[in-house]
């Protein structure tokens, strides 16, 4: 009885690895373009060096945890109809609010992480109240609200000389504190995210348990979505708001509180990053890629919880492997192919669409459909373009 | 000289898992009024996309005038002075009359509109055919029938002479049936050919030439209307025996279930009220009938009962309970059903599958939830019960997405979910709309079935035959106002028609209750 | 499903070309950027342009590597993929190295490492490391002296963050305007003096500069990063002038009179020149920190026509003053606890 959803899996997965396949060999060609000589090994350390060594594979695990949770913000948010692309502001917060949480009022790590969190929920909340009560486009809100929080961020930690480096020993203070400094360890030795020994295990510093959080959060996010009523308001609203208002589901609050979670969610991931003991906040003026880099890997899961591990692992890998490229491709080259593997992965939505028209085809061919017809073909094939 | 003006020889149209024009021929005369019949789904608008150019078919040919011609898009459809009026109108709601008939065959000069000769060809053709219209009124000011008019104007403007008419007749009164029916007339006397795409016996005995029949894609026949009879027609359309009137017991009314007292509903852009001081009550075990034109304010009166929208003023009870401020949650807990107009807005959620949409009013209840968690066993048993109860047909069963079931499928669909929450009122806007005579059937002995069961029904249609088959008692809309109460029994179309348009409308009536 | 599987033997196809796998490349010299690129008109590209005229004198191979973001971890990462690709040297410039030099020192002990304008941070003595610091109050000195002889009288300095090198580029500013305002018999020099806390452009430093032109200053020492763009942008709307630092910036603007640079091209040839004249270790260097400064030429002002924009003062005068600082008749003050104590200028420290 339930095939149909083993099904969807399939194609979704499918897909997933059809784009994925797509964008290497666009990557390999952009390779040859740029530098023919060293392209095949290139692409050779690309595909290999993330499982090269531990080291490598540790800094998979480290930069895939904050990009899982910008990841996880961005596919909650459309799983529920809304689109935050908010996610990079609100990982900013997050990223504030679990820094001020172990210097300045020095907590330990895990409590910051919560901090972050609700920061992150409190610029998601933002606009989903705007959406829900004046209908104002969450896109331009939540755009709006990226760079409200970032120079906020900024003029914050300006003003709080315990968060900046120069306050533990540096002579910079163009970023928060070194939370490993030794000035620092003393001061709050349990500001940073535990290694459990996995550090040693690695032999990377970059290595700790947020991965592992991240994990254990899109779980948990996968049984909300399907397995409780509350996961079924969401969708229900996502797919249609006004048949989730006719059932007499409050449309307004459940786009309130999925933006709050989508936006908790992002203020995790900054938690996650810069409690990770390796990686300051910097005050610069250009918003954080990790935010926006959630937009690939929600669309490469196809906004599913579980995908999502699966989608932020790959493009952390990819981005690890981009970094050995150096030094025969410059970063910038590095980014372009990065970019286009990822965005052209992201291209599964469209990929789905056209596996699924095929499946059903052969499935219409061998099986005839038994009772009438679906609807008028002309509708059908206007709700099917829809669909995508 | 072909004795045709329009072929459509053997044309199959296939799409993926069906076949939607197999082997279908359509001979068009010149000066003649020809029916194309057939139910929804048949392959009505498949073959009229293939005359437009929409689709090109797999096999078959077209011929114009015994010449074969080759119709890629619309334009070229266009330029063969073919025009089509469409069940959906094509208009730009914030542009006059005027410009909605030039659109796209503008006259410039300079880069300038050139309006008058246009206004003058308009006003001609209008008086010509008896098509009144204010060519500076806007769209969105006007009426239904006047927007029909405009769409007519529209292809006359164009000179064609082979003019389509989709559906016309579905928003109009039966007045204004009877004017368009002698426009058409007109026109084949004027010698241009019309295709006329309806499902409606009688207007086709009443008007057509010749008709032909589809059924699930094939061409069941072409016959002289003369020569043939509703009975006749209905089984080639249906593929059996049809039998229209609903059997029905006298009702029994019983104590009031749904009271209405002194509805206002307002509009966002105008001062008239949407609903306009409407009462009425509807008792246990009766079906009470709302007819009337689209746009009198139905929709807005069951938004407002229903609590998808706030009423400006006035009063409304379930039972004892004044439900007016509720929220649309309690009132379903009160044991108000809704059947609803559209259902891809309201009714389903298209992406989920058919078990999740059979709970969707009633998830959260301890059947099927425990600790915030879905009980997804006694959803599918549930599912399964009401899939053999209601005879749903799907691919999948209970998970099957109901965005690939038949809308006769998803509308069983709903309405077995609203009959199954055991209500006190039902709330039925157009429950049939759309579906075959199989599924009408079926869904109107249920409707009767839970009015024997002793539920209110509150019946909401534009379709006035159903109104008169099914309703106990009649209430006649017009202008968000209720002009009059009729027998259902001794209704006839023509009474009906009067208080419909506004031409006639009793004494204002006292509230029961 | 034919398409699908084209596809799959496209992607096998790819993956039988590893076979052939090319030779990688090593690289016996390394740069490593702090966060910023080769191209950035500073440091990064002052440093490369030193390894690139050394690597390519000598025959000896060389690239660079850019962090993957930019934290202590990701330079430490740089460097051992550096080093995975064969790096014997690895040149660091900028303070940002300060700890992840270090650690890299400590775990790779036949690596050299040449460490630009910071020494390591670290409690044992480190022999594979040579770190250069400049005497940037030199260099801010020839400018004060040059801007004050031109004759302008009304001077500004915009300093980015307050940390050392910035400190002793300004105090040495103030010396050096105070010197040639003694010298000349002047009162009536003002200076402006403020730090705006940024490496980077930003309006709100713009809008101070703005302020100053419009108050009469005639040309602002732009001193840290990117904030130069800031005052250009403001001079620009002014008509006023602006004296570029590190590096010689006048291509960036014709309204930059001159550069209070450090010569870090030419030290870091020297340097690494002293390793391989060494056989390829630092020898008795290791472990040290050098201060270079006028003395080894590497500090000073452009010589060069085009970017020698001063309307009277010659070269010949700033030779002249260039000698006396090189030979330790004129000793210009690297003190940065306390301002310099000045006779003939009026310097306005803002906050």
């Amino acid at each position: 009885m339930r095939n149909r959803r083993n099904h969807t899996g399939l194609i979704n997965g499918t897909a997933s690895l059809i784009s994925i396949a797509l964008g290497l060999i666009f990557g390999f060609l952009l390779l040859l373009v740029f530098n023919a000589s060293f392209a095949v090994s290139g692409f050779n350390n690309l595909m290999t060096t993330g499982f090269a060594s531990s080291e490598k594979l540790a800094k998979v695990f480290y930069q895939s945890a904050p990009l899982l949770m910008t990841g996880l913000s961005v596919a909650f948010a459309f799983k529920t109809g809304l689109f935050n692309i908010g996610a990079t502001g609100q990982y900013t917060l997050g990223a504030f609010f679990a820094l001020m949480g172990v210097v300045q009022f020095r907590l330990p790590w895990w409590m910051g992480l919560i901090l972050g969190m609700v920061g992150g929920a409190l610029l998601g909340l933002i606009p989903g109240v705007c959406k829900a009560l004046f209908n104002v486009n969450e896109v331009i809100t939540s755009i709006m609200f990226n760079w409200i929080a970032l120079f906020a961020v900024n003029l914050s930690i300006n003003n709080m000389p315990l968060m900046l480096a120069n306050a533990w020993g540096a002579i910079n203070k163009d970023r928060t504190a070194a939370l490993t400094s030794s000035k620092f360890m003393a001061y709050n030795p349990n500001a940073t995210i535990p290694k459990a020994g996995l550090d040693k295990l690695l032999g990377s510093n970059y290595m700790n348990i947020g991965v592992f959080i991240a994990i254990l959060v899109a779980v948990i996010i996968w049984i909300v979505m399907n397995r409780t009523t509350f996961g079924y308001e969401l969708k229900a609203c996502g797919y249609n708001r006004h048949a989730s208002n006719y059932a007499g589901i409050n449309a307004k609050r459940n786009i309130i509180l999925s933006m709050t979670i989508s936006g908790a969610l992002a203020g995790i991931g900054g938690g996650l990053y810069y409690l990770s003991g390796t990686a300051q906040y910097t005050l610069v003026k250009s918003l954080l890629g990790m935010g926006f880099n959630g937009i690939p890997v929600a669309l490469l899961a196809s906004s599913n919880p579980i995908g999502t591990i699966f989608s932020a692992l790959f493009v952390s890998y990819i981005q690890v492997g981009g970094d050995a490229l150096q030094p025969e491709y410059s970063r910038e080259i590095i980014d372009i192919i990065i970019a286009a593997i990822i965005y052209l992965s992201a291209f599964s939505l469209l990929m789905r669409g056209w596996i699924a028209k095929r499946l059903l085809r052969n499935q219409k061919d061998n099986t005839n459909m038994g009772d009438e017809a679906p609807a008028e073909p002309a509708n059908e094939a206007e709700s099917g373009v829809k669909a995508q | 000289m072909s004795e045709y003006v329009i072929e459509m020889l053997n044309i199959t149209k296939k799409f993926p898992g069906i076949i939607a024009n197999d082997d279908i021929t359509l001979q068009l005369k010149k000066g003649e009024i020809h029916a194309l019949l057939g139910e929804n789904g048949a392959g009505k608008s498949t073959l009229m996309s293939v005359l437009f150019g929409l689709y090109q078919p797999e096999a078959g040919e077209i011929k114009k005038d015994g010449e074969i011609v080759k119709i890629n898009d619309p334009n070229d459809a266009n330029r063969l002075n073919i025009g089509m009026v469409h069940q959906h109108f094509k208009l730009v709601e914030i542009f006059s009359v005027l410009d909605n008939i030039i659109l796209g065959v503008e006259q410039t000069k300079n880069g300038f509109l050139q309006k008058k000769d246009a206004r003058r060809k308009v006003m001609e053709l209008s008086e010509k055919y008896g098509l009144q219209v204010d060519p500076d009124a806007l769209i969105e000011d006007i009426g239904v029938g006047m927007q029909q008019r405009v769409e007519i104007l529209k292809m006359l403007f164009r000179d064609n002479d082979i003019l389509i008419f989709d559906e016309p007749t579905a928003v109009l009164t039966p007045q204004e049936i009877d004017e368009l029916m002698q426009i058409m007339r007109n026109f084949a006397r004027e010698g241009k050919s019309i295709l006329f795409i309806t499902h409606k016996l009688n207007e086709i005995m009443a008007v057509a030439d010749r008709v032909t029949v589809l059924r699930k894609g094939k061409c069941i026949g072409t016959l002289d209307v003369a020569d043939t009879d509703v009975d006749q027609l209905a089984e080639m359309m249906v593929g059996r025996k049809v039998n229209f009137s609903v059997d029905k017991a006298p009702s029994k009314p019983g104590e009031p279930a749904l009271t209405v007292r002194n509805l206002m509903v307002g509009d966002k852009r105008h001062t008239k009220k949407k609903v306009n001081n409407v009462s009425f009550c509807v008792h246990k075990g009766e079906i009470v009938g709302i007819a009337g034109i689209d746009g009198n304010g139905q929709s807005e009166l069951v938004y407002a009962l229903t609590g998808l929208t706030k009423p400006e003023s006035g009063v409304v009870y379930i039972g004892e309970h004044d439900i007016t401020h509720n929220s649309i949650r309690e009132r379903n807990d009160l044991g108000l059903s809704h059947i609803p107009e559209d259902r891809h807005k309201y009714g389903l959620v298209l992406d989920y599958t058919l078990a999740e949409n059979l709970i969707l009013k009633n998830y959260y209840t301890e059947e099927f939830q425990r600790h915030g968690f879905l009980r997804f066993d006694e959803m599918y048993r549930y599912s399964e019960e009401l899939i053999r109860r209601f005879d749903i047909r799907s691919g999948q069963g209970s998970a099957t997405v109901t965005r690939s079931m038949s809308g006769g499928n998803q509308q069983k669909a709903i309405v077995a979910r609203e009959l199954s929450l055991q209500p006190e009122v039902l709330i039925a806007v157009q429950p049939t709309r759309g579906l075959d005579v199989g599924a009408i059937e079926y869904i109107h002995k249920q409707i009767v079935a839970a009015r024997d069961d002793r539920k209110a029904v509150l019946l909401v249609s534009l379709e006035l035959d159903e109104v008169m088959s099914l309703s106990d008692r009649i209430l006649v809309m017009y202008e968000g106002e209720i002009v009059a109460e009729v027998q259902g029994s001794s209704a006839t179309a023509h009474e009906l028609g009067l208080y419909m348009s506004g031409a006639n409308r009793q004494a204002p009536m006292e509230v029961e209750a | 499903m034919k398409k699908v599987l084209s596809i799959l033997l496209a992607l096998v196809l790819v993956m039988g070309l590893y076979t052939f796998a090319a030779a990688e490349g090593t690289y016996e010299i390394a740069l490593v950027t702090d966060v910023g690129n080769i191209d950035d008109h500073s440091f990064n590209q002052s440093t490369w342009e030193g390894v690139k005229a050394f690597a390519e004198d000598k025959g000896i191979s060389y690239n660079y590597y850019r962090p993957s973001e930019d934290s202590d971890e990701a330079r430490v990462e740089s460097m051992k993929s550096a080093i995975d690709k064969g790096a014997k040297t690895i040149v660091c410039p900028g303070y940002l190295f300060a700890t992840s030099a270090a650690t890299i020192a400590t775990q790779y002990p036949d690596v050299n490492i040449l460490l630009i304008d910071t020494a390591p941070t670290s409690d044992k003595p480190l022999t594979n490391v040579y770190s250069i610091l400049y005497q940037e109050e030199q260099s801010g000195y020839f400018a004060g002296y040059a801007a004050v002889k031109d004759g302008y009288t009304k001077l500004g300095f915009l300093g980015g963050m307050a940390v050392p090198a910035v400190v002793r580029y300004g105090y040495g500013f103030v010396q050096g305007a105070d010197a040639a305002a003694v010298e000349m018999g002047l009162t009536d020099v003002t200076m402006k003096y403020w730090y705006c806390d940024s490496f980077a452009p930003s309006d709100d430093i713009k809008i101070k500069m703005d302020g100053w032109y419009t108050e009469g200053t005639e040309v602002v020492f732009a001193c840290g990063g990117g904030i130069y763009l800031s005052a250009i942008a403001a001079a620009t709307a002014a008509n006023g002038k602006v004296i570029g630092v590190d590096v010689d910036q006048a291509l960036d603007s014709d309204l930059i009179i001159t550069s209070a640079m450090k010569n870090l091209k030419n030290s870091v040839v020297l340097a690494l020149t002293k390793l391989y004249d060494n056989g390829g270790t630092w020898g008795d260097l290791g472990g040290t920190t050098a201060t270079l400064g006028a003395a080894d030429d590497c500090t000073g002002l452009p010589t060069a026509k085009d970017s020698w924009r001063f309307k009277t003062f010659t070269v010949d005068e700033y030779t002249a003053i260039f000698n006396k600082v090189k030979s330790g008749e004129i000793v210009v003050s690297n003190n940065i606890d306390t301002a310099p104590t000045v006779t003939a200028v009026t310097v306005d420290y803002q906050n």
